[in-house]
Formats: C-alpha cells, sequence, structure tokens
C-alpha cells in the first residue's frame, strides 16, 4: 500500500510526455522506437562511443536511469521491445518484424535537475531529482493513412478513390476490383456476399500497390485488419458513380453505413485513444526508399503524408495548456535511413526533405503553429563510411543479406533538387541489414541523429 | 556548319549535340557516380581521432628582414665585444678573464631571456593561426582539418588542465560530425575554462574595486587599475593557454588605456554624487565607493573583452554572460 501510494505521488509530481512517432509502413517506427528505448535503458556515461554522445542530459552526467514501466497501459499490449532487441542482436540479425497492431510503452526516465532557474529552485527545496515520463505508442502505419477519411464524405472519398485507382500504374492493379464494382446495377439491393468480394477485390489492389511502394492506400484496415480481421465493418469498398439518393436497402446505402460507421467506430477511436494526447510529434520520412522507387511511388508518400498531417492538431504550448488542451509544439521531420547515403550526402538528405515540406506542410499550417527541424536519422547504423582508395569517393560499407559478409556499395548521389530530376539522378537504396555486434545488446544501438531528436523533442522537459 | 559555328564564336543558335548541361560538365564530381558494388580497395573515412597535420603557411619576408637586422646588430656587438675583450686580456689577463667570465655570463642570459621571448612570441603568432584554421575547417566540414587544428589549443589546454582533453577525446572518439565535435569541445573544453576565467576576472574586478576605494589619491588610482588590468590579461590568456596577438595586444592595451582614464575621470563623478548626498560621513563612503564601483565596473568590461579575445572560438549567444552575470554567477 505504501509503495503504491509513494508511486501514486511520484506519478502526480512527474512531467507526463507523448511522443507521436509518426510514419508510414515501413518507415522505421518500429526501429526507432527500440534504438530510443534501447539507448536509454542502456546508458552508460563512461562508455567508449557511447550511441547517446551528444545528447546533453547524458553529456552533462544528469542522465540517472531510464526504467521501463509495465505498470502502466496494462490493458493495451506492451511494444515488443524485447522481442525486437532479439532480433537485431542474435545470431543472424534482422530487422523487427512489421508491426501488426497497436502498442504502448512507458519509459520512465530520470535525470538530475539541471542548472536553469526552475532547477536552481527546485534544488533548494531539496528535489534534486526528477522524473520525466515517455510515452510512446506503436501502430501499423497504415492506420495512419485512414485519418484523412474522417472529413470525407462516402461519396467525395469513393470518387477520390476511382479517380486514384485509374491512374498511374495503379489501373493495372485495380483491373479485376474496377470491373466488378462498375458492372453492378444502378439500384442494385445489399448483398453481403457480393460485398465481402467486392471488398477482397479491394483489398487485393490495395497489397499489390503496397507491394509496389505505394503507401496512399484507404481504408488501411484491409491491410492490417488486426483484431478486426473477418468483422462485417470492413466489407466495404469504394464504390464508381456513387448515387446520393439510394434508397434505403441497396447496396450503395449500406456501403455508406459500413463506411460511416469505420469512421467513427475505427478512425475515431484509434484516433482518440492513441493520437489525440500528443505533446511532441517525431515524423519519419522515408525518403530514400521513395526515391529508389521513382517519381509515382515518391508523389504518393508525399501526397500520404501531407493529408495525414492534417489531422493533427498543432500549436504553441501556452500558459492556459491545461485549459486548451493538449497540442503538438514541437515537429521534429527526420529523413530516416540515413546510414543509406554516404556521409557528404547527410545534409543533402537533410536539404532534399526541407524542400519536400513545401509539400507536406503546403499552407504552411504546422510551421507557423508549432517549432519545426528537419533532420536526418538512422536510428540503428547498420553501414560505416568508408573511401575508395582509387578514386577517394566516399562510399558505404555494410551487409545486403544476413548471410553474406560486408561489403562496400557505392549508393550514388541523391539529388539535389527538388522535385528530383527522375531522369538524370543516380541513386540506388541498397537494403543493408543490421551487423551482427554483440555489443549492441548491452551497449546499445550505434545511430545517426538520434541523440539530436532527443535533443530537439525532449530538451526543454529535462532542463 | 557546326564546326564553323564553334570556330568563329559568333553569336547565334548553338547546334543541340554540343550542349552540356552545367551539372554534368567534367571536373563535377556529382556527374560520373555509378551506384553500384566497389570491388576497389577501401579505407575508412577521416573521423575525429585521425589528426592530419597539414604544413603552417609561409609567413611574410618581412619578418625574415627583421631577424636579420637583429641578427647582424647583435653579431657585431658581439664582435666588437670579443675584439674590446681581446684588447684588454693583451693589456691585463687578470682583468680580461673577469670581464670575459662576466660577458660570457651576460650573453647566456640575454640567449635564454631572447628563447623565452621568442617562444612566447610564436604562441601568440599561433592564436591567430589557429581561429582563421578552425573556422576553415568548419565551413569545410572537414573533421580531420578540424581536429588538426584544435591539436595545438588541446596541447596548450592540456598543459594545465589534461582532465579536460582527455574528457574531450572521450566523448568525440568516433564522431564524424564536425558540427558536434565543435559542440563538444566549446562544452567540454571552453565552458569550464570559462567558469575558471570569470572566476579570476572577479577576483581581480574585487581587488580593484576594494583598493581604488580605499586609496588615498587619484593618481595612485590609476596606478593599480593599470597593474591589476595587466595582470588580469595575463591570468586570462593563461587559463585559455595563449597570450593575446598582435592586434589583440594592441587592441587591449587600448583598452587598459581607456581603462586608466577612466580611473582618473571618476574622482569628480565621485566628488559629485558626495555633493548630492551632502558632505561629512557621506561624503567620505558614498564618494569612495562610487569611484570604486566605477572603477570596478571598468575592470570587469575589461576582463570580458581580454576573455574574448583570447578565446579560440568566439562567444555563441548562449554563452555569453552579462557583466551582472558573470560577477554574480562565476
Amino acid at each position: 500500500m505504501d509503495d503504491f501510494l509513494s508511486k501514486t505521488v511520484d506519478d502526480l509530481l512527474a512531467t507526463r510526455v507523448n511522443l507521436g512517432v509518426t510514419g508510414l509502413r515501413r518507415a522505421g517506427k518500429t526501429v526507432f522506437i527500440t534504438s530510443l528505448v534501447h539507448n536509454l535503458l542502456r546508458a552508460d556515461a563512461v562508455a567508449p562511443r557511447s550511441p547517446l554522445r551528444n545528447f546533453d542530459l547524458f553529456d552533462e552526467g544528469r542522465l540517472v536511469a531510464a526504467l521501463l514501466r509495465n505498470d502502466i497501459h496494462a490493458t493495451v499490449p506492451q511494444f515488443p521491445y524485447s522481442r525486437a532487441v532479439d532480433a537485431l542482436t542474435g545470431q543472424q540479425p534482422q530487422w523487427p518484424m512489421p508491426t501488426d497492431g497497436i502498442s504502448r510503452i512507458r519509459l520512465d526516465i530520470n535525470y538530475r535537475r539541471g542548472s536553469g532557474i526552475i532547477g536552481t529552485v527546485a534544488r533548494w527545496l531539496g528535489m534534486t531529482e526528477a522524473t520525466l515520463q515517455l510515452d510512446i505508442v506503436d501502430y501499423p502505419g497504415e492506420w495512419l493513412v485512414d485519418l484523412p477519411m474522417l472529413d470525407q464524405s462516402f461519396e467525395a472519398w469513393s470518387a477520390a478513390m476511382v479517380r486514384q485507382a485509374q491512374a498511374g500504374s495503379r489501373g493495372a492493379l485495380a483491373h479485376d476490383w474496377l470491373s466488378i464494382v462498375t458492372d453492378r446495377r444502378a439500384d442494385q439491393p445489399h448483398d453481403e456476399e457480393w460485398a465481402g468480394r467486392a471488398a477482397s477485390l479491394y483489398a487485393d489492389y490495395l497489397q499489390r500497390c503496397a507491394d509496389k511502394g505505394l503507401r496512399f492506400l484507404q481504408p488501411g484496415r484491409l491491410l492490417t485488419p488486426a483484431e478486426l480481421r473477418g468483422a462485417p465493418v470492413l466489407r466495404f469498398c469504394p464504390l464508381p458513380q456513387p448515387d446520393a439518393t439510394a434508397k434505403p436497402g441497396s447496396l450503395h446505402a449500406a456501403f455508406a453505413a459500413k463506411y460511416r460507421d469505420y469512421q467513427e467506430n475505427v478512425i475515431r477511436a484509434f484516433y482518440r485513444q492513441h493520437l489525440a494526447g500528443i505533446d511532441r510529434q517525431i515524423v519519419l520520412v522515408d525518403v530514400l526508399t521513395a526515391l529508389n522507387d521513382g517519381a509515382e511511388v515518391f508523389d504518393d508518400m508525399s501526397a500520404a503524408l501531407a493529408a495525414i498531417l492534417q489531422s493533427f492538431d498543432h500549436g504553441k504550448a501556452g500558459p492556459l495548456r491545461w485549459l486548451t488542451g493538449h497540442k503538438i509544439d514541437r515537429v521534429l521531420f527526420a529523413a530516416t535511413k540515413a546510414d543509406h547515403v554516404v556521409r557528404g550526402d547527410r545534409l543533402h538528405l537533410e536539404n532534399l526533405t526541407r524542400r519536400m515540406l513545401n509539400v507536406l506542410d503546403e499552407s504552411n499550417r504546422i510551421k507557423a503553429a508549432a517549432g519545426v527541424l528537419v533532420g536526418v536519422m538512422a536510428a540503428i547504423r547498420c553501414t560505416t563510411d568508408v573511401v575508395r582508395r582509387d578514386t577517394g569517393r566516399e562510399v558505404l560499407q555494410g551487409g545486403i543479406r544476413a548471410d553474406e559478409a560486408s561489403a562496400a556499395f557505392d549508393p550514388g548521389a541523391v539529388p539535389l533538387d527538388y522535385p528530383p530530376p527522375w531522369d538524370s539522378f543516380k541513386y540506388r537504396f541498397w537494403d543493408f541489414q543490421p551487423r551482427p555486434d554483440p555489443g549492441w545488446r548491452f551497449g546499445g544501438f550505434p545511430n545517426i541523429g538520434l541523440p539530436d531528436a532527443l535533443n530537439y523533442l525532449l530538451g526543454d522537459y529535462l532542463s | 556548319m557546326n564546326e564553323r559555328r564553334v570556330a568563329t564564336d559568333a553569336p547565334g543558335p548553338v547546334a543541340p549535340e554540343l550542349i552540356i548541361p552545367m551539372e554534368d560538365a567534367p571536373g563535377s564530381s556529382r556527374a560520373n557516380i555509378v551506384p553500384g558494388r566497389v570491388d576497389a580497395p577501401i579505407e575508412p573515412v577521416d573521423a575525429a581521432g585521425d589528426v592530419v597535420v597539414a604544413p603552417p603557411a609561409r609567413a611574410s619576408y618581412w619578418g625574415t628582414a627583421v631577424w636579420l637586422l637583429a641578427a647582424t646588430i647583435a653579431g657585431f656587438s658581439i664582435y666588437s665585444l670579443v675584439q674590446g675583450l681581446i684588447d684588454i686580456w693583451q693589456r691585463d689577463w687578470i682583468g680580461g678573464t673577469a670581464l670575459g667570465v662576466l660577458s660570457l655570463g651576460f650573453l647566456g642570459a640575454l640567449v635564454a631571456a631572447l628563447l623565452h621571448e621568442f617562444r612566447a612570441f610564436r604562441r601568440l603568432h599561433d592564436a591567430t593561426r589557429l581561429r582563421a584554421r578552425l573556422e576553415t575547417a568548419m565551413r569545410r566540414d572537414s573533421p580531420g582539418e578540424l581536429m588538426s587544428a584544435l591539436t595545438p589549443m588541446l596541447t596548450m589546454v592540456g598543459a594545465r588542465r589534461p582532465e579536460l582533453v582527455q574528457q574531450f577525446h572521450h566523448r568525440i572518439d568516433g564522431q564524424s560530425d564536425s558540427e558536434a565535435i565543435v559542440r563538444q569541445f566549446r562544452a567540454v573544453v571552453l565552458a569550464p575554462l570559462d567558469q575558471e576565467a570569470r572566476r579570476a576576472i572577479r577576483r581581480e574586478t574585487l581587488v580593484t574595486l576594494g583598493a581604488a576605494a580605499a586609496s588615498p589619491h587619484p593618481a595612485l588610482d590609476a596606478v593599480i587599475v593599470a597593474w591589476r588590468s595587466v595582470a588580469m590579461v595575463r591570468r586570462v590568456a593563461e587559463i585559455y593557454g595563449l597570450r593575446p596577438s598582435g592586434l589583440a595586444t594592441i587592441r587591449l592595451a587600448r583598452a587598459a588605456v581607456i581603462s586608466t582614464a577612466t580611473a582618473m575621470a571618476a574622482d569628480p563623478a565621485g566628488d559629485m554624487l558626495a555633493e548630492a548626498l551632502g558632505g561629512g560621513f557621506a561624503d567620505k563612503i558614498a564618494g569612495k565607493v562610487a569611484e570604486g564601483s566605477i572603477v570596478g565596473l571598468r575592470a570587469l568590461r575589461f576582463g570580458m573583452r581580454a576573455m574574448e579575445v583570447c578565446r579560440p572560438l568566439s562567444f555563441e549567444p548562449d554563452e555569453r554572460k552579462s557583466l551582472l552575470g558573470t560577477l554574480m554567477n562565476a
């Protein structure tokens, strides 16, 4: 009882930060969270080449210890931290499995107060140490793409989706589904079996798009249903030439009802429960894979991210924060997988991402409302920077298959212009795998840019 | 047709096959990159730790000329001294020997003093060059160059505070981002030195303030201020491991002169304040304290200017402290 009481009082006094890790499918959310948690848990001030070096709290020697809390969010699946670390540091290291459901993790960061005004006053009062509670949620990136659907009617959404399915290389992939939905009769009555068939064809089409690297795929639950596998709410799809005046009982009316159901009970529930209380946001942008996959994938990714970011509530934190509710006051746009370009190109990658903001935040809404920083990041660094002895050009050393010894690869150069000159730039994304390094398990993951991200996202809380 | 166009350089249309975009022109390193597996031999990129020392730039020939002139004069002097000694020795060998021993002793002491001055002069010269090299390395984003520029500075600091240098090397081990290295240099090496310099300045300020308040005559104030100012500059320079360079010494000397002049001028100011407050005891106390505090403030400002001159990197906005901050927080 005493223990419970003291813990509760501690929790009341501690500062809590909800870190929103935002990113599309395969952008590196799980790896980022794993690396963040693992590096904080394994922080060692005297170790040489510590992965947290340049994180101010760590450099100043004020980080006491980080602690995984297992007693919070007991009813939500916990982020599979140890499974991910096992996968990355095993005999045959590999990237963790793609996330297929919601999970949360709570990390308590115990630190000594700094020499600022508040810190000095607190130390006079005898409170030398403080706790920052870091709350992180992990989810499949596909679900995030659903957020823009909240503001759309079924008819508008259908029209947009059909237009999208007919454009570019999606046309061929969507052929089966498009032919069945366009062949239906105008006043066809609702038939659950037909609906199931159409939905599964639509899901096949989405899956084929996902395999090609496309990311703007709605509804995301058709790709990763998690606990909704087989649920009737997922038996719908966009309809061409929707008829807004359809009678009740018709196919169109039934699909529209399911769409509303999906909006309210799936998307809004997910948003309310897991994304509404975010204080700080990191947007992981997988620029490099998209560059490698070509213009269509790149534009598709930009459009998806731009649409998603409109759904978040950005705003400066003021003294009335407790009254006006949570707002995101700092956003970090991080180009992930920065270890897949040569050292000299990381600045170019950052600049390319910065120019991408003109698409992601076209109206400058986020820039005006919150602090924005652009950086590059490799949450787990799996290449080494080396130089060719004959030409002096920087290249990367790493392994692209788990069973192969590491070799040197030239990834080419990241384009300097935006939009990238698609026919002339030469960049190749080599799919480097994590190295087997026994030091990773106890010393933390080497990385690029993680300490700077922590400085920006949490620095002011930890002063 | 085409040849004619090229040969004449005349204004007019240019055949499309003759045009290469600027970026693809030979010489641009980004143009001939081909992504692919590399089988050529490789070596690690320069990270912090590998030190490449570049040869120092050639100084101007005026220095050589001046040195040669000095050497000629010294040669003549030594030659005539030896000549004189030989003359004396031929006439009176006892006196000659005594004078010879004395002259040798004098020459030895002179050489030792000159060597010492020479070393100080060279260090002084290094300070300016060091700053320039650091700035170039930061602009080029080359960690190897940055480290080789920092090494002399680290050696100078390491002579007095080896633990700072050790800590710095520990922190930058394996880093290949010059911005991060400079940040660590500021945090690990410069911040403690700043703290120490501020403490020294505060102590000197208080000493000057107290001495000026207690001195019976304005002329003595001036002497005290000049003496303590020079001591303070030397102390601050020592803390940063160097002496201020040529131009900086002139600037500092000018600041010292102004500082001294204000110490003299502070006397009438104190009198006016004392008159305003009304004679008697207040005259004695308030006047002296007002003078003293003006002198102290001057010394403080002077010390901070000395810090800026001696520091290898200029202050970042958040590193700079106000006068009051220096006085209270040191």
